[in-house]
């Protein structure tokens, strides 16, 4: 646990951190943001002590971080940064390796370690070890970034703008990848960044900045329901409503569709298909082939003439999909109601666009 | 990193040549008189004869490597001090002293040091040891200044202390640049230290000097040449030691 308190960072004239309070659980993804200038870098550096605090207290496990040596504390807690920083005239292993090495740890158990952690960070060690940073692109000198942070196993991760500078496909990527490996790890985190995007996708809590202070700290489905102020409401945007179905997903609000075999023939359909609703024509395994509507039905000679095909690859919706994705892919193909499928295109049930106004 | 292995090869070649030729030129007083008899037929001495060959390039290679060693040593040291964090107040005045003491010439140096310390080794040392000295510091100061902020924020976040974070990544870094004024101010020694004859230091400048008086051009091109070739050898393998320096961190 990570506390801080009536910690202030004076600059001359400016206070660029004005008596901050605030108090990270293990565990959790804490995302620190606000406009440029706002004190989120020099709030995550008083942490490390990369900046000393003019006055307050920080804790971490209930020890005060004055009590260390810097030098020993940074070394408990990892660190990244937008721009990465890896040590040009050190191959992707001893950069990695910088930490442990300073640990003094064994050749052995460093070497175990590099391998594991690039292996985390889905690159392949046997590609990777050897290479120098310059022969990275940013995206892989960006995870070898974050393997360094992790070298030591530190329990407590700072991250400032790790993903800043990457383009918006591949930090997308990384983001991604970054939640798969905090899942696994579950560190207790301090992450900068200025993107409300990538903050709404990442934080377990969101602790918003302005001019030095906290403005709101809340879980992130609670910014977007009840934003503090003005600025945290204009900070997080118009479209807060879009972001909150961000955060939610499709696996507890779809429900259980009706169905039809392609061989079970027109009769079946028509016995079973309800006023209102829609019949799912699937094949022998399950896969979602079309739709048919009761309007569609009357008139029709045959099931097939009666269906509309659909790719359940395109038009399919995954049960841990967020319900942003979800809405999208219903308006671009123009459903009231989407089939929900599984990685084979298997119906599982359907989404309707009244279950995610609902939501 | 560049790995210029064929740089290093093509050097190695060149001082397979240049050092015998070197040697040859330093061992054998027939060799001078067979090529220069011809060309200065009516010279009666053809080669230098106050001193050995063998001695003046021992006196000029002590006087070069002692005042380079002293420049090289003294140079980095004040770099890097002016490039800490408590020695920053004195960085404006170290770096316009080293852009600016470029600007004088060697010999102005000489001829403060004589009234200061006398004629001899001394003052030749002193203005050898000077004038080495300031481009080693101004590339220190330079490859210490151009290193990437986020570098050193990622190796004091990571924990390492002021010195290792020196040792194990300024000085690593900067080093190819540090090399590259190491490598100028020797040079330029070697040719500057041939000056110091003039006031009794000794060295390959003697010949030079002796046939500029004595109006012997065989003396002043004997003097000439093996201060050259003496350079050219000092900076083909001071470059060896940057590439190798570049490859090995
Ligand atoms: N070394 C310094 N000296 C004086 N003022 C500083 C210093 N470092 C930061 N500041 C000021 O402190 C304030 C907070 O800076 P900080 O770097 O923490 O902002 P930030 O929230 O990280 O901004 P950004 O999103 O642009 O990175 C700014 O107004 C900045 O100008
Ligand atoms: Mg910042």
């Amino acid at each position: 646990m990570i506390s801080l308190s009536g910690v202030t960072k004076r600059y001359g004239e400016t206070l660029a951190v004005k008596a901050l309070d605030l108090s990270i659980e293990s565990g959790e993804f804490t995302v620190l943001i606000g406009p440029s200038g706002c004190g989120k870098s020099t709030t995550l550096r008083m942490v490390n002590r990369l900046i000393e605090a003019t006055a307050g207290k920080i804790e971490i496990d209930g020890e005060d971080i004055a009590s260390y040596r810097p030098e020993e504390l940074r070394r408990r807690i990892g660190y990244a940064i937008q721009s990465v920083g890896l040590f040009p005239h050190m191959t992707v292993e001893k950069n990695i390796a910088v930490v442990p090495t300073l640990l003094k740890w064994d050749e052995a158990r460093i070497k175990h370690r590099v391998g594991e952690l690039l292996e985390l960070l889905s690159l392949d060690p046997a590609i990777y070890s050897e290479k120098y940073p310059s022969q990275l692109s940013g995206g892989e000198a960006q995870r070898v970034g974050v393997a360094r942070a992790l070298a030591a196993d530190p329990a407590i991760l700072l991250m400032d703008e790790p993903f800043g500078a990457l383009d918006p496909i591949t930090r997308e990527s990384l983001q991604r990848e970054f939640l798969r490996v905090q899942r696994e790890l579950k560190k207790t985190i301090l992450f900068v960044t200025h993107d409300i995007d990538e903050a709404m996708a990442m934080a377990s809590k969101i602790a918003i900045m302005r001019d030095g202070s906290l403005i709101q700290y809340a879980a992130p489905e609670e910014i977007l329901e009840s934003p503090a102020d003005r600025f945290v409401r204009e900070f997080i945007g118009a479209d807060s409503a879009l972001k909150r179905l961000a955060l939610l997903k499709v696996g507890p609000l779809f429900k259980r569709a009706k169905s039809i075999k392609e061989r079970e023939g027109l009769v079946a359909a028509k016995e079973r298909i309800v006023e209102g609703e829609n019949l799912w024509l699937t094949d022998e395994k399950g896969v979602v082939k079309g739709w048919i509507s009761p309007r569609s039905l009357t008139g029709a000679e045959d099931l097939t003439e009666a269906t509309t095909s659909l790719d359940p690859r395109a038009a399919g919706i995954a049960k841990d999909d967020n319900l942003r994705d979800a809405l999208s892919t219903m308006v671009k193909f123009g459903f009231r109601t989407a089939p929900v499928v599984d990685k084979g295109g298997i119906l599982l049930g359907e989404l309707s666009l009244s279950a995610i106004l609902e939501a | 990193m560049v790995f210029d292995n064929a740089a290093k090869r093509r050097a190695l070649k060149a001082l397979l040549l240049l050092l015998p030729l070197f040697a040859l030129l330093t061992l054998s007083t027939s060799l001078w008189e067979s090529a220069f008899g011809p060309l200065f037929p009516r010279l009666e001495q053809l080669v230098y004869p106050l001193a050995s060959f063998p001695l003046l390039v021992g006196e000029h290679l002590l006087l070069v490597g002692l005042s380079s060693g002293a420049a090289i040593l003294i140079g980095i040291t004040l770099g890097i001090l002016v490039t800490r964090p408590w020695g920053r107040d004195l960085l404006p005045a170290a770096s316009s002293l080293a852009s600016m003491g470029q600007t004088f010439p060697p010999v102005a140096v000489l001829a403060l040091a004589v009234p200061v310390v006398g004629f001899g080794f001394a003052p030749t040392f002193i203005a050898l040891f000077l004038y080495g000295l300031l481009p080693i510091l101004a590339n220190t100061i330079s490859g210490m200044e151009s290193l990437d902020d986020g570098i050193l924020e990622a190796a004091r976040g990571m924990g390492m202390t002021r010195s290792q974070c020196l040792f194990r990544v300024e000085l690593p870094l900067a080093a190819p640049v540090i090399l590259a004024g190491v490598r100028i101010s020797t040079v330029i020694n070697t040719g500057t230290a041939a000056l110091g004859a003039t006031i009794g230091a000794g060295g390959l400048g003697k010949p030079i000097i002796a046939g500029l008086i004595g109006d012997n051009p065989a003396y002043i091109l004997e003097g000439a040449i093996l201060v050259a070739l003496l350079a050219i050898i000092i900076d083909t393998i001071l470059g060896m030691v940057s590439v190798a320096r570049v490859e090995g961190v």
